[in-house]
Formats: C-alpha cells, structure tokens, sequence
C-alpha cells in the first residue's frame, strides 16, 4: 500500500514538472509567433513603359498594354517560390514545380491551386515624376 | 571489403569533418551578413580574399560530415557493436534529421536560386502542418516575414546546440584524435581549393531549379502531392523508423527492411527528379 502511494506520488511529481515545462513554454511560443504587423508598402517603378513592356520586381511582375498597367505577385501559391516570366509563351512560370500562370495570374497548370494576387497600380504624375507606383 | 568497411573509423572521421566544419564555419560569419544573404555570398567568392576557399571548405566538410556519419550509421548497424536501449538510440537517432536540418539551413544562407526557393518551400510545407505548422514555421524558417535572421540564428546556434545535446552520451564515450586523421584533413583542405562550392544567381528566364541532393526526391514528390503528404508524412515515416532501427526482434528487421525500400524508392524518385 505504501509502495503504491509512494509510486503514485512520485509519477504525479514526473506528471507536475512536465505541465510546468509545458508552462514555461508558453509564453516563449507566444513571444515567437507574434508577427510584427508591417508597413505597408510602396514599391516606385521609375520608368514609362510601351505596350508590351514587362517589368521583373523581386515580389512582382508590372505589365502594360492598350488599356491598362497592372502588377501580378511573383510568389507562387504552391510554395511560394519566385516565378519567371516566359515571353515566348506570354506565362509565368515557377521554377521549382512548373505552375503555370497568366498574365493576369490565372492559374493555368501545374500543382498550384490558387490564383496570383494581383497588386494596385498607380501611374506617378507630377513634372519630375515618370512611371509607377505598386502598394504590396 | 566487409573488413575494411567495419574497421575504418566512420564515427571518428565524420567528427573531425565536423570539427572542420565549425572551424571554416566560425571564420565565415565573421564576413556573412544575414541582413543581404546573396550579396554576402557571391561578396566571399568574388570579393573577399580567400572567400571561396572558406565557403567551399565549410560546405565540402559539413557535406563529408553528413555523408559519414550516414555510413557510421550503416555499419553499425551490421556490425557487431553493442545495442543501446531504445530510449538511448532514439535519444542518438534524433540527431540525424536535426545535420540534415543544419545541411538545408547552410543551402537556404546562401540566398541564391536554389536557397531562396529551398526556403521557401520548406516554410510553406511547414505552415501546411495542422496547428504546430506556424510555430514551428516561427522557430526554423518564417523567411517571409523575418528574412534569413532565424535560419542564421538556428545554423549557427539553436540546430548545433540541439545536435550536441542528442550526440553528448555518444561523443564523451570516445576519445578522437584530430592529429590520427591528418591525412585526412589535408584531403579535405586540398578538395576545396580544387573545387569551388556551387552558387546559383537568380536568372531570367530560368524555369527549372534543382534543389538541395537530399530534398530532390522530396522535391519531385511536392510535384504530385499535396505539400503535407509529400513534405511532411513521407519523411516523418522513414524519420520514425530510424528510432527503431536497433530494436530487438521483429521490430528492428522490419524497421531495417521498411527504411531500406523508403531509401530505394526515394532514390528512384530523385533519379527521376534528376532526369528534369
């Protein structure tokens, strides 16, 4: 009977420092998990593009046509490599799985799901100011 | 063959490569800058004097580390060395996947094509794990949002101090000669300044990347599956059948037989891979 108190005594002990790590761990996950919100950001595309330009960014693609000037993420929705524009067969084109999007962002092929986000354009104005700004 | 596979010492050789690892590895943060990784990388083979000999020798010794400590393990197992327990082994086992951690880790600073993507991938693989994915996205990766400062702080510290914590009962048991293994060393020094550690900027019109050797079969797999079977279950397998590799009985054959066809089939899968 003693021997049975003191065996459940001594797991309850083991079973109480495992809650306390468990404990002490959750103000360190807490801590690292917060995200920082960050700022929001407003990349300048310092040049007037023609109809068909395509200009390459780290995060995205800007394109100009007829009517309009729009920007396309970069990051593939698979697993967010950094896709490559295809001119010949007018596609980005990740470099890791091979997805395949539009222009546009359409998803057209490969293992990615979702769409490309599309970013907002704006054309600068101004004497001295030529080109674009893109808010990721 | 079988003699001489038993009698050469895998364990004591991969430690001194290991040893020169830490050592080229020291010397190189003392120039790289986690704030610009590929900057800083293509500055210590272009730039820096002797960069690329340092990168190389910290990249060749870190790759001979892995290599031999694998086939440590393999003769170990098939030669007539005491069994640990179970809990001991899977205490020692546990550092397996923790240097393939510090491997990836060290292709993900160089920031290039073939590390950023490799980061990349490996962050969102996982943020796909249910729950834990985003902590433990938060201790290893988060790249997105914090750059290459927690890979750095894990590489150079967090993975190497978990990797001696599981190793420590198995090290202090030997006693390894650094001088025994001259020869051996001098083979490594004189591999890195024969060959240059490999770099791959980010190139336009680049529509294939081959990543890490031993993520190439995961790699091909991501390609079918979706990112939580391929990325996480189909190693999370081979990783629990190492801890019972050693058991008695039934268990440690069938473990052995499970992790050689996992091998097998991950090696025609990164044949494949290759192939592209």
């Amino acid at each position: 009977m003693a021997e049975e108190r003191r065996n459940f005594l001594r797991n309850s002990w083991t079973w109480i420092r495992l809650a306390a790590t468990a404990v002490l761990c959750y103000p360190l996950f807490r801590f690292v998990k917060f995200k920082v919100p960050k700022k929001p950001r407003l990349i300048k595309v310092e040049k007037l593009m023609k109809v068909g330009d395509v200009h390459l960014d780290q995060e995205f693609v800007l394109f100009h046509d007829e009517s309009d000037t729009w920007a396309v993420s970069r990051i593939c929705t698979h697993l967010g490599c950094r896709l490559n524009f295809s001119e010949k067969e007018h596609l980005l084109i990740c470099p890791c799985h091979q997805s395949e999007f539009t222009t546009k962002g359409v998803r057209i092929a490969g293992p990615a799901k979702r769409n490309l986000p599309l970013f907002a354009v704006e054309k600068m104005s101004g004497e001295n100011a030529k080109g674009y700004i893109v808010s990721l | 063959m079988k003699r001489f596979l038993l009698e050469k010492k895998w364990g004591a050789m991969s430690l001194v490569a290991l040893y020169v690892s830490i050592l080229s590895g020291v010397v190189l943060a003392l120039q790289y800058d986690e704030a610009h990784p590929f900057y800083s990388a293509t500055s210590l083979d272009l730039l820096i004097p002797f960069g690329i000999f340092w990168r190389s020798l910290h990249f060749y010794s870190s790759q001979i580390f892995f290599l031999l400590s694998v086939v440590h393990l393999v003769v170990i197992l098939y030669g007539p060395a005491d069994r640990l327990s179970l809990q001991k082994w899977i205490w020692l086992i546990a550092g397996m996947p923790v240097s393939l951690l510090l491997l990836f880790t060290g292709y993900v600073l160089r920031g290039d094509a073939t590390g950023e993507s490799a980061g990349l991938i490996a962050e969102n693989i996982c943020l796909s794990i249910p729950v834990i994915g985003s902590m433990l996205n938060s201790l290893l990766f988060a790249i997105t949002e914090e750059g290459m400062k927690r890979v750095y702080a894990n590489h150079i510290i967090g993975l190497g101090v978990l990797w001696v914590i599981f190793a420590w009962d198995h090290l202090r048991r030997y006693r390894v000669i650094v001088a025994d293994h001259g020869w051996f060393v001098l083979g490594i020094f004189v591999f890195s300044l024969i060959f240059n550690a490999p770099m791959e900027p980010m190139k336009m019109g680049v529509f294939h990347i081959a990543g890490p050797w031993f993520f190439l079969g995961l790699q091909e797999l991501l390609r079918y599956l979706q990112p939580l079977l391929a990325g996480v279950l189909v190693p999370l397998v081979f990783v629990i059948s190492l801890a019972f590799l050693q058991a008695n009985h039934d268990w440690g054959r069938k473990a052995r037989l499970f992790a050689g066809c996992w091998l097998i089939l991950y090696g025609g899968i990164t044949l494949v891979a290759l192939s592209r």
